[in-house]
């Protein structure tokens, strides 16, 4: 008899995955900031599971810091157990856990606290009105989403860089909502649309130069109008930024981020930091932070579909129906 | 104005306890209008041998009265009843419901002031699905346990007479559905109090183009008929409120079946009835009349609040104020749809109000013709 | 098409009859809402301040289907210690919703995230000299939760608490350990007349193309997508999203939400303004 309280592992073992050594250690390219950080996804890795997908962000120029890495699983289309209500639509649940190792500095415990909570509400609504639940009668579909490496402090009390909004959180839960996307389709659920998610932050530069390249969005901050920040900042140019990294030398001053179905150009999900004022010129900050935010996300969804591609190809390739390699560009292919 | 915050204020009722003296009159006059049985001679005698009592408090020690609901019996002197129910002084309430001590005959019984819903044979009621078993549904109706609506008890499409088959238990979900609101009566109790209801009747069944609210515990009382048609203002046709004893409204478009002329027709008009009678599709409504069904919602709320009474004739009168307070609104606003229709608050007091003072004129005018 | 929503807050969905007329109603030209406000009305709310007198300030709030909500804050001198966050720590808030045993994590989180915002300068105000600060307890006590979100009622009852939080005057040097005076009318607001404001977070639904303010429990579950946006000032400081709707909403919509929740604040935060001066 089988434990029915939790969740088995796979009845015969798998083999542990080998990484390359040195493979994913490249030095950090300094970007524009309309380009996104280069994004590694790769589905179907965890065999038990009915879909999966690994997502990782580049290891900065120094190897010891923090990255983003994290693992999705889903599991189902599968029964709800039969003490639940009738439900004629599928439910989705989804869950993220932080890994006691994942946070730079203090180990995170095992107990679920209130951010896991939030971010796994905020996954599982962004997600559900992507998939098509009323396919899927009493059924369940369960989404664990485990962050092996964050980057950035999580509303953690030791943090140092308490003048800006927090993005650690933010790029987790676009990463985790782009993963688990993948791993939805890997598992050949019915979807209306992928779901993607993206970050764009305000920032402004630390040291208050501003480079040349900075092209995006330049926002002067107007004078009489905006009270509330100090007579010193004005001056500085404030940048819109895609995809921010809370390890980069900048102070962050709003972040959005956003759940995307980029085919049907709908929004799933909307969660903004940091106080957005109205500029002169009549643009809300909040308008183009989200517009940012939807452009970061349609840059990771070109990844997200290509990450299924090549993983259906490989597939197809094995049992000889496609001729060619699998992977790559971005052309279209036909299945002989 | 979008947002009002206002100080908070003691209590107010529509009609205060004290006013002793009003409500003779109104009584007198009520009875003589024939219908109207608001207040009939029956609980008149009985208030006035209404009295509060709090739980624990000891009744009564003669030992000639019968003890009845509310009521235990005290271990040491065991001729001795004491109240069990809760309840709390201020007597606001009309007759009905109030924690009093009713006596009849050499009964003695307590009833609650305020309580959940407790459901009596022949009651109408309005009820939500919760769940579907094999052959039974579960249904929430406001009480304190959830009802049941057999598989046997309902109308079976083609023809009330059918027989139950299997395939109508393989199918219970096509007719009722988790979420699903219906009217019924409460056929019979079982031991522990669950009401078991049935829906054979074409005025019982499935819900549908209208509105659903849920008024406190208790707003709607018992009465003469439940299900009260108005005719909408502003051309929108019927309005049917359906006034379910356990506190559920539905206010719907009134739903015509289009009965064809001559006798005959009967057994084909059920049969026609029963194949739509669980359709979830609503019909057409027009924007007037569903405005029409917000207001009289909104009339229903606001009467229970303000503790008067809901029935056909008050109903139609606080509704008809209501329509005025709008034109009166629009033209000290002088903007149209400013949310005047709202009847939240002190709004709804002054429509109140007005239908009530609108009865009274009603009745003495009644009255004086008689006279 | 009304979408299938089941609103987990209720447990029984609604029937899909009551579902789509309530849709197709609110999606009209003028929408027409169950109770017949507008879409910007709010249900009439009650509200008092300063009720407890042990507190730094407080608060209590009624809304129109029977939530109540009390808040107290309570101020604290704390030494500065090296091992705890900073400033990040000096504020710190709980939310009670009683009857439940697990708090609603999104409540807590959305107040924190909008009260914490930086460029408010509360935490500065905070601050007592070199080595001490204030620390602020922001107690929320949900009496009877509400049965719509409790956001809006939550945040309104807070900012009314946070408003009438009056701090003693600190008579001492920097340098020297904490002595205040001993006169209450001469206590300093937390958040004095001329600075920003706490901020307030509104709940919004929309359906089709309509947007609705203080949506009733079952306007969130026939609302295309729930948002709560937290305004401070005339600054969006927090856009969330809530669960309710099936599919995803385009960005147009999203942005006149942010709009017009951006005008409508500006009534709500004068109407909550003037509940003080009614005292």
């Amino acid at each position: 008899m089988t434990d029915r309280r939790r969740i088995n592992g796979p009845p015969e073992g798998t083999t542990p995955l080998v990484f390359p050594s040195g493979s994913t250690h490249k030095s950090m390219i300094k970007r524009s900031p309309t380009t996104l950080r280069r994004i590694f996804l790769k589905t179907s890795l965890t065999p038990p599971a009915t879909g999966s997908a690994f997502l990782e962000l580049p290891t900065p120029s120094c190897p010891s810091t923090p990255t983003l890495k994290l693992t999705t699983s889903v599991y189902g289309p599968r029964p709800l157990p039969s003490s639940t209500t009738f439900s004629p639509n599928a439910r989705l649940t989804a869950e993220l856990k932080f890994s006691p190792f994942s946070t730079p500095g203090r180990r995170r415990g095992y107990i679920r606290d209130g951010v896991e909570r939030d971010l796994s509400a905020q996954l599982s609504l962004a997600l559900g009105k992507s998939v098509d639940v009323g396919k899927y009668p009493k059924s369940a579909i369960d989404v664990f989403v485990s962050v092996l490496d964050c980057e950035g402090g999580l509303g953690d009390p030791n943090d140092v860089k308490s003048s800006g909004v927090e993005v650690g959180l933010m790029s987790v839960l676009a990463a985790a909502i782009s993963c688990a996307g993948a791993a939805i389709a890997d598992a050949g659920i019915e979807c209306f649309d992928l779901v993607a998610g993206g970050v764009a932050g305000l920032i402004k530069k630390r040291d208050g130069e501003v480079e040349g390249d900075r092209i995006v969005a330049d926002m002067g901050i107007g004078g009489g109008n905006d009270d509330s920040r100090r007579g010193g900042e004005r001056d500085t140019r404030i940048t819109l930024v895609l995809d921010p990294s809370p390890t980069e030398d900048y102070i962050i001053l709003a972040a959005a981020a956003v759940g995307y179905m980029a085919a049907r150009d709908e929004l799933t999900l909307v969660w903004t930091k940091g106080s957005m004022a109205r500029n002169c010129d009549g643009t809300d900050e909040v308008e183009s932070l989200i517009d940012g935010a939807i452009a970061a996300a349609t840059g990771v969804r070109l990844v997200i579909n290509e990450a299924i591609k090549e993983r259906l190809l490989l597939g197809l390739n094995a049992v000889g129906l496609v001729r060619g390699t699998a992977g790559g560009d971005n052309g279209d292919r036909t299945v002989g | 104005m979008p947002i009002s915050i206002s100080p908070p204020q003691p209590v107010q009722y529509l009609l205060p306890p004290d006013s002793d003296s009003d409500r003779e009159d109104e009584k007198v006059i009520l009875d003589e209008d024939g219908d109207f049985v608001r207040m009939s001679s029956a609980p008149r005698k009985r208030s006035k041998t209404i009295s509060i009592v709090t739980p624990g408090e000891t009744v009564t020690s003669d030992p000639q009265w019968m003890r009845g609901h509310g009521t235990y019996l005290l271990r040491s002197k065991d001729s001795t009843a004491a109240a069990a129910a809760a309840g709390y002084g201020s007597d606001t309430e009309m007759d009905d419901g109030a924690d009093a001590t009713a006596t009849i005959n050499k009964l003695l019984s307590v009833k609650p002031l305020h309580a959940r819903y407790a459901p009596e044979i022949g009651d109408l009621v309005v009820g939500r699905i919760t769940e579907v078993q094999s052959k039974r549904w579960r249904v929430d109706i406001n009480s304190t346990l959830a009802a049941h609506l057999l598989l046997s008890s309902i109308n079976l499409p083609g023809g009330i007479l059918r027989k139950r088959t299997s395939t109508d238990e393989l199918q219970i979900r096509s007719f009722f559905s988790e979420g699903d609101l219906l009217v019924a009566e409460v056929q019979s109790l079982f031991q522990d109090g669950a009401a078991s209801l049935h829906t054979r009747s074409l005025k019982y069944g499935k819900l549908r183009n209208g509105h659903f609210l849920k008024v406190r515990g208790g707003g709607i009382v018992r009465g003469k008929s439940h299900i009260v048609t108005l005719e909408a203002a502003n051309g929108a046709g019927e309005v049917d409120v359906i006034l379910g004893v356990n506190g559920y409204v539905w206010v719907s478009k009134k739903v015509t079946l289009q009965a064809p002329p001559g006798g005959e027709s009967i057994t084909r008009l059920e049969e026609e009835a029963s194949e739509a009678i669980y359709s979830n599709v609503n019909e057409d409504i027009a924007p007037v009349t569903r405005r029409e069904i917000a207001r009289i919602g909104n009339c229903v709320r606001a009467m229970v609040r303000w503790n008067v009474r809901v029935d056909e004739e008050v109903l139609n009168a606080v509704y008809l104020s209501a329509l005025e307070l709008e034109e009166v609104g629009l033209g000290e606003e002088g903007s149209g749809g400013s949310g005047a229709e709202c009847l939240e608050g002190e709004a709804g007091r002054r429509v109140v109000e007005a239908g009530m003072e609108r009865i009274r004129e009603a009745n003495s005018r009644a009255g004086g013709m008689v006279e | 098409m009304a979408p299938l929503q089941t609103s987990q807050q209720t447990g029984t969905p609604l029937s899909p009859a009551e579902l789509s007329y309530l849709h197709t109603s609110l999606t009209l030209t003028p929408p027409i809402r169950p109770d017949s406000r507008t879409p910007t009305q709010f249900r009439p709310l009650i509200a008092e301040s300063d009720i407890l007198p042990s507190t730094n300030g407080s608060a209590r709030m009624i809304w129109g289907d029977g939530g109540e909500c009390v808040v107290g804050v309570k101020a604290e001198v704390e030494k500065n210690s090296a091992s705890s966050g900073g400033p990040r720590d000096w504020v710190e808030i709980s939310v009670e919703v009683s009857g439940q045993r697990d708090d609603d994590a999104f409540l807590g989180m959305t107040v924190a995230e909008s009260l914490l915002v930086p460029e408010s300068g509360v935490l500065e105000r905070l601050a007592l000299g070199e080595r001490f600060h204030w620390k602020v307890f922001v107690d929320i006590l949900l009496l009877t939760p509400p049965l719509s979100h409790p956001a809006t009622l939550l945040t309104l009852t807070t900012y009314l608490a946070l408003r009438n939080t009056f701090l003693p005057k600190l008579v001492s040097e920097v340098a020297e350990d904490p002595v205040f005076d001993d006169d209450w009318d001469n206590a300093l607001p937390l958040y004095p007349v001329d600075r920003i404001a706490p901020p307030i977070t509104l709940l919004v639904v929309s359906v089709g193309e309509n947007i609705f303010f203080d949506p009733t429990r079952e306007e969130l579950a026939a609302g295309d997508v729930v948002l709560a946006v937290s305004i401070c000032g005339k600054k969006v400081v927090g856009v969330r999203t809530l669960e309710g709707g099936g599919g995803g909403v385009g960005r147009a919509v999203v942005k006149r939400v942010i709009k017009e929740s951006c005008e409508v604040a500006e009534e709500v935060f004068g109407s909550l303004n003037s509940v003080g001066e009614g005292d």
